[in-house]
């Protein structure tokens, strides 16, 4: 079971270091956050040396998300439509064990990446002299949290639908977007004078509202997540919300997990 | 003998969508393979033999009857897989991986470690060994058959399922490919073998089914589908005066006549030939090829599908049975291997 897991695990890892497409995007992606850098390197302060490391990380957040978000769907798929996963589920390895690994690849890669990026960042905040902010690697273990729920929702949809359809309804039909339209159709609601309009609105506000519900949030805590980012520091309550945090993402990882093994396990592999 | 693979009433639709019509690829299969067979799955261009493959090794869902493979169910991924290998007929590999990677990857799938030398020498048995170091996407069609077969025999299966194995291969690997299958079924593996290559079924198989528009016409022991429908003895004799007319000399040399004799002739004939001083150096049972008789019957199939169409009757009707059973007797008696005189 282990050697097959890390079997998978490697052949996961060398997809993504072996696909040239990944790598020019990860190339141009890594390129990118050095022109953040510039105009920080015209001023010196502490609050900027600190405001720096903070863009960074948030800049090189967005990049390795979706890096890996698009390998992520890209992996599942290459696998499926070269028909391969036909010469994997002929051997004794289960479709748990092969999605495990896949997750677990780039979870590896995506954590990699973050450590990175928080060792450059306390390197470059030790060579400025700038006090070390408490709350550091939690704000890089969020991020790698959200990471987790995000690939583990992404390999869920794609089990089952286009690559290209996952990343549309990773970006738009996400809890956010449902959120948004169920407050939006909240309120049109209260404006309509219409009895039929005023119900269609309702419906669709409790419509987005329990899909909103039902989506994982891949930022499970916001107010907490954006105070924490803000700020860098550990104040009180932070190790409780960063226990619930990786409760939060334990159960929607193991609940993405188990679908998408369900329908691997269903689906006609010819 | 245990079965290993029982098949009944296997059916197997394909839905349609809005501009596809429904397909029914198998319309009530029912066979079975025994411990230690080499098994030949025939028919034409879509008579349904790699969708009842992937029926047996769980790959499709089957619409209704039942595939039992070593007595359990076919799931994918399940632990039954561990003495079970399949060839694919293009094998599809992750690309982006070398010879030696790929099978390495494969060997680690199971759960009975495969020692490195064991690697070493299925590469070696199939020639890749050599480019081992080679990327995947550079290896012909035939070096990924290759390949295929390699991953296949590694972890010593007890049961290889090999679908167009020879598709892509030279002839020197066909036969290479052929004995080390003869010698893993002397050692208890049990082929079950889709091919067009009837010649090479003809080869290796005990025992075959013919497959047609989703119906077995023709299942049987080799030998028996062979020699049932013919009905003539090839005789080897030495030249003797006033042969009767009934034996067709096929080739005359100055000691020897080479020629056939309907069944029923045989007796008289042999009198006769003694009577008039002749010798009887062989006389053999004359075996159809597996080629006559699968045209024989993929065309007998076609026919009665026209004629239940003419009629009116459900094109769905199966075919006349084809089984042929164990002990059923040839159309004439004797032996095919019958040497007499």
């Amino acid at each position: 079971m282990k050697k097959r897991f890390l079997s998978n695990v490697k052949l996961q890892i060398l997809f993504l270091v072996r696909n040239r497409l990944l790598l020019v995007l990860a190339f141009f992606f890594s390129v990118m956050p050095l022109f953040f850098i510039i105009p920080f390197f015209l001023f010196t302060s502490a609050n900027l040396d600190f405001d720096f490391v903070r863009t960074l990380v948030e800049v090189a957040d967005g990049l390795i998300f979706l890096i890996l978000l698009i390998a992520a769907a890209m992996s599942l798929d290459h696998h499926k439509r070269q028909r391969l996963l036909k010469m994997v589920f002929t051997r004794p390895c289960s479709a748990e064990n092969y999605l495990a690994a896949n997750l677990a690849a780039l979870l590896f890669v995506g954590s990699l990446a973050y450590l990175l990026l928080f060792a450059g960042g306390c390197a470059f905040l030790f060579w400025k002299g700038v006090p070390f902010p408490t709350a550091f690697p939690v704000v890089i273990l969020n991020k790698i949290f959200s990471l987790a729920i995000a690939l583990s929702w992404v390999l869920l949809l794609g089990t089952f639908i286009h690559p290209a359809l996952v990343l549309m309804a990773f970006l738009f039909l996400n809890e956010q977007s449902f959120y948004q339209l169920a407050v939006v159709a909240k309120g049109v609601a209260q404006t309509l004078a219409h009895p039929w309009g005023k119900l269609a609105a309702r419906t669709v506000s409790a419509i987005s509202h329990a899909i909103y519900v039902i989506l994982p949030s891949f930022v499970p805590l916001r107010r907490f997540q954006e105070t924490l980012e803000r700020t860098y520091r550990w104040e009180d309550g932070t190790g409780a919300a960063l226990l619930y945090i990786f409760a939060y993402t334990l159960a929607t990882v193991i609940f993405c997990h188990r679908t998408a093994s369900a329908i691997l396990r269903r689906q006609e592999h010819s | 003998m245990t079965a290993v693979l029982e098949v009944e009433g296997l059916r197997k639709r394909f839905r349609g969508t809005l501009f596809r019509r429904s397909v029914e690829a198998l319309k009530g299969v029912d066979f079975c393979v025994r411990r230690g067979d080499i098994f030949g799955l025939l028919g034409p261009n879509g008579a349904g033999k790699s969708t009842a493959m992937y029926c047996f090794l769980g790959l499709l869902r089957p619409t209704a009857g039942s595939v039992r493979l070593n007595g359990e169910r076919p799931e994918i991924g399940s632990a039954l897989f561990e003495k079970v290998a399949y060839l694919p007929e293009e094998p599809h590999y992750p690309l982006y991986l070398t010879v030696e990677e790929a099978l390495r990857y494969y060997a680690s799938l199971y759960d009975t470690p495969i020692p490195p030398h064991r690697l070493e020498a299925a590469l070696e048995e199939v020639g890749m060994a050599k480019w081992r170091k080679m990327r995947l996407t550079k290896c012909s069609k035939g070096m990924k058959q290759k390949l295929g077969i390699a991953a296949s025999l590694i972890n010593d299966p007890e049961v290889l399922f090999l679908d167009e194995p020879t598709r892509g291969l030279d002839p020197v690997i066909v036969k290479e490919f052929r004995d080390i299958l003869l010698k893993r079924n002397r050692r208890g593996t049990t082929v079950i073998l889709n091919s067009h290559v009837l010649s090479e079924v003809e080869m290796i198989c005990n025992r075959v089914a013919i497959l047609n528009k989703g119906e077995v016409i023709l299942d049987g022991e080799l030998e028996e589908i062979l020699r049932v429908g013919s009905n003539c003895y090839e005789i080897r004799c030495s030249p003797f005066t006033d042969p009767p007319p009934s034996f067709t000399v096929l080739q005359k040399t100055e000691t020897e006549w080479k020629g056939e004799l309907p069944a029923g002739e045989i007796e008289e004939f042999i009198h006769t030939l003694t009577a008039r001083g002749g010798t009887l150096f062989e006389c053999r049972f004359r075996k159809r090829t597996l080629e006559e008789v699968f045209v024989e019957r993929v065309r007998e199939g076609e026919e009665k599908t026209e004629e239940n169409a003419v009629l009116g009757t459900s094109a769905g009707a199966p075919f006349a049975s084809g089984t042929v059973d164990e002990g059923e007797e040839p159309a004439v008696g004797g032996s095919n291997e019958e040497e007499r005189g």
